[in-house]
């Protein structure tokens, strides 16, 4: 895949939603193991579906290869596979930074990453 | 076999990764802040800050570089010119001494073995005035494989051996880890031993694709100097070697001819600029390297400027020096072998990267310094508890435990020292003080010293805060530092868009703070994991 031709903007909302991708795909995986169960799972009698293990898994697999296609198509397949690679460090640093200081808030942050993701899918789709 | 195979890995991994880790460190902390020494160097020469320089075109920036040669190197045997780019504002050029030329080199000009160059003012082409002389960043780009004080052929093999064992640390560690994904996203703290083996397992395993990347893609770098055989086997004459050597790295192939010894005046460099670049579809000129100017045997080589592209091997055209005709094109077709390398060699420098991803490489190469140094301390703490239990028996601390803290204390605390005195030194010392580029590197290497001596000593608790909050303290003051001795402080600098400056120093002050609360965080109980109590301590061979 060959980059997109596109501006410093561009570039930079494409990358920002690679790392909100990225983000939230290694926190919903993260909250589909069983150490870092949600709160909401470990206290209600019965979790939402969302917060079921499997579909957890399932949307982090997702967000992830978005954000690798969200990657590949702004930088080309050899340069985005690094920036790839590169976010999903960063964001594997954040998600144990997370889950050590203030475990509560890894689900909201994993929504607000995704919507984050979407927004700037947004802006980018609006970005002339 | 030591009791099966994750035994045999967790020795091999333990060993491998601690007889070199002290290279390691030093090699990833001086790689890591290579992927800013443009910003580096950028930083050291604070009489750049409130240059202006607009973008000139390259054609005329380039005739004004000749324009200076001719006038005090003509007679040299090469000359390199290096238009400004983005990230370094000002013009250099560079020309060899012949052996005989002793005499010192002129204000402004700097010499590094047998090139003097000098940086010029890309409007005018004449020497920027008053810049202070520094390796900045080339410094530390060249400490990461090259060392000092020894020849830089034997920092390559010692730094190869160091990256090869790194490489069979990271396989052995792999299969070591029982517990890889159940323990991705797992840190326990304050836990003493377990507290640093989540450590350097989470820095290990989170960056694992960076540390397997980086270390056998710095091996790939120098393969051609640690495995010389096959091209030796297969172009055994220096004609064939040439050949190879100029199909692996366009651009570099009859640079050391040997001149006709007839004088002919070199043809204009702005037409062929012009040239290059409408072959390469408008992209920049990175350097020119013009071999035996002012004779009948010149010819000129053009490089295309670093892009986007993870292909390090830049095409390259090749002139005749004296009447502008084009004898080359290299590197614009690639096999498949000369394409591998390139990208390998460029995915180790990471120039394709823009601001972002080349900050998610040096947060990747800050956490393969946080791999190293916590797998070092691991193997302290747990030595240490094995030596308490021999204490407590009567017995005696080894030497090894000794020494191991105390080179954990040179490396992991001393280290920001050294950095940061290199820093302060370059701000602190008179423009003219005599050698004063010696004086810097020199000041890096006597503050490390300094602190390895200390350390050494008393490789204790007090020690490690001490050395914490003096790295820590230096390093934080840094922007302080860059207002006092720099035409602005920080506020300013970013008012007026001086973003490499604004990025130095923030990022100076961040490692400080962290090293100041990581001197602050050292009381018991956590102190108590990290070095040997006074009774362990006085127990110890001195």
């Amino acid at each position: 895949m060959q980059p997109v031709s596109s501006g410093p903007w561009v570039a930079l909302l494409a990358q920002g939603a690679v790392l909100a991708w990225s983000l939230a795909g290694m926190l919903l995986l993260s909250l589909g193991m069983d150490r870092h169960r949600p709160p909401p799972l470990a206290s209600a009698p019965r979790a939402p579906w969302a917060l079921q293990p499997v579909p957890l898994r399932l949307a982090g697999s997702a967000a992830l290869l978005v954000g690798l296609l969200c990657a590949a198509f702004a930088l080309g397949t050899g340069a985005g596979t690094v920036l790839w690679l590169g976010s999903l460090s960063a964001a594997g640093l954040a998600t144990l930074a997370l889950h050590t200081w203030a475990s509560r808030q890894a689900w909201p942050v994993a929504r607000a990453s995704m919507a984050a993701a979407l927004l700037i899918h947004l802006g980018w789709l609006l970005t002339p | 076999m030591k009791n099966g195979l994750r035994q045999s890995m967790a020795w091999l991994h333990t060993w491998s990764g601690l007889l070199v880790g002290w290279v390691l460190l030093l090699v990833f902390v001086a790689g890591t802040s290579a992927y800013y020494r443009d910003e580096i160097s950028f930083w050291m020469r604070p009489e750049l800050h409130l240059a202006d320089h607009p973008e000139q075109p390259q054609a005329e920036v380039v005739e004004r570089a000749t324009a200076y040669l001719q006038q005090h190197a003509p007679h040299s045997a090469r000359w390199i010119i290096t238009p400004p780019t983005p990230r370094e504002p000002g013009l250099r050029v560079a020309w060899s001494r012949s052996e005989q030329d002793t005499a010192p080199p002129r204000p402004g000009v700097q010499r590094r073995g047998r090139f003097d160059s000098i940086l010029l003012d890309p409007r005018n082409g004449q020497p920027l005035p008053e810049v202070r002389q520094t390796r900045g960043g080339e410094f530390l780009y060249r400490l990461h494989f090259d060392l000092h004080y020894m020849p830089p052929v034997w920092g390559r093999w010692i730094v190869g051996f160091c990256a090869m064992s790194m490489l069979v640390a990271l396989v052995s560690g792999v299969i070591t880890h029982r517990r890889i994904f159940k323990d991705f996203f797992t840190f326990r703290p304050r836990k003493g031993a377990r507290s640093w083996l989540d450590a350097h397992n989470a820095v290990g395993v989170l960056a694992l694709p960076y540390h397997l990347m980086i270390t056998y893609t710095g091996m790939v770098t120098l393969m051609l100097m640690y495995m010389p055989w096959g091209v030796q086997a297969n172009y055994p004459s220096k004609a064939q070697q040439a050949a190879f050597l100029a199909e692996v790295f366009p651009g570099t192939g009859g640079r050391d001819a040997k001149p006709a010894g007839q004088a002919k005046p070199l043809h204009a460099l702005g037409p062929l600029v012009h040239q290059a670049q409408a072959r390469w579809q408008g992209d920049p000129v990175g350097r020119v390297d013009v071999a035996n100017p002012n004779d009948a045997a010149a010819t000129v080589t053009m490089l295309r400027r670093w892009n986007t592209a993870l292909n390090s091997v830049q095409p390259s055209l090749k002139f005749n020096g004296t009447n502008g005709q084009q004898l080359a094109a290299e590197g614009e077709v690639m096999g498949a072998a000369v394409q591998t390398r390139g990208v390998l060699y460029g995915l180790h420098q990471g120039r394709f990267a823009g601001p972002w991803l080349r900050g998610l490489f040096f947060l990747s190469g800050l956490a393969g310094c946080a791999m190293v140094a916590t797998g070092l301390l691991l193997w302290a703490v747990r030595a240490r508890e094995r030596a308490a239990k021999r204490v407590a028996k009567g017995g005696r601390l080894g030497v090894g435990l000794w020494l191991v803290e105390g080179l954990n204390i040179a490396a992991i605390a001393g280290l920001p020292i050294a950095l940061a005195s290199y820093f302060w030194l370059n701000r602190l010392l008179p423009i003219h003080w005599p050698d004063r580029i010696s004086a810097e590197t020199n000041g890096f290497f006597w503050a490390w010293a300094l602190a390895s001596v200390c350390a050494l000593a008393w490789p204790r608790r007090a020690m490690w805060r001490a050395q914490l909050r003096l790295g820590g303290g230096l390093l934080a003051a840094v922007p302080l530092l860059g207002a006092a001795t720099g035409p602005l402080a920080l506020p300013a600098a970013a008012a007026a868009g001086l973003w490499p400056v604004v990025g130095f120093e923030l990022v100076c002050l961040s490692l400080g703070l962290g090293l100041l609360w990581a001197a602050q965080r050292l009381r018991p109980p956590l102190a108590k994991a990290m070095t040997l109590p006074a009774a362990e301590s006085a127990a110890m061979p001195s």
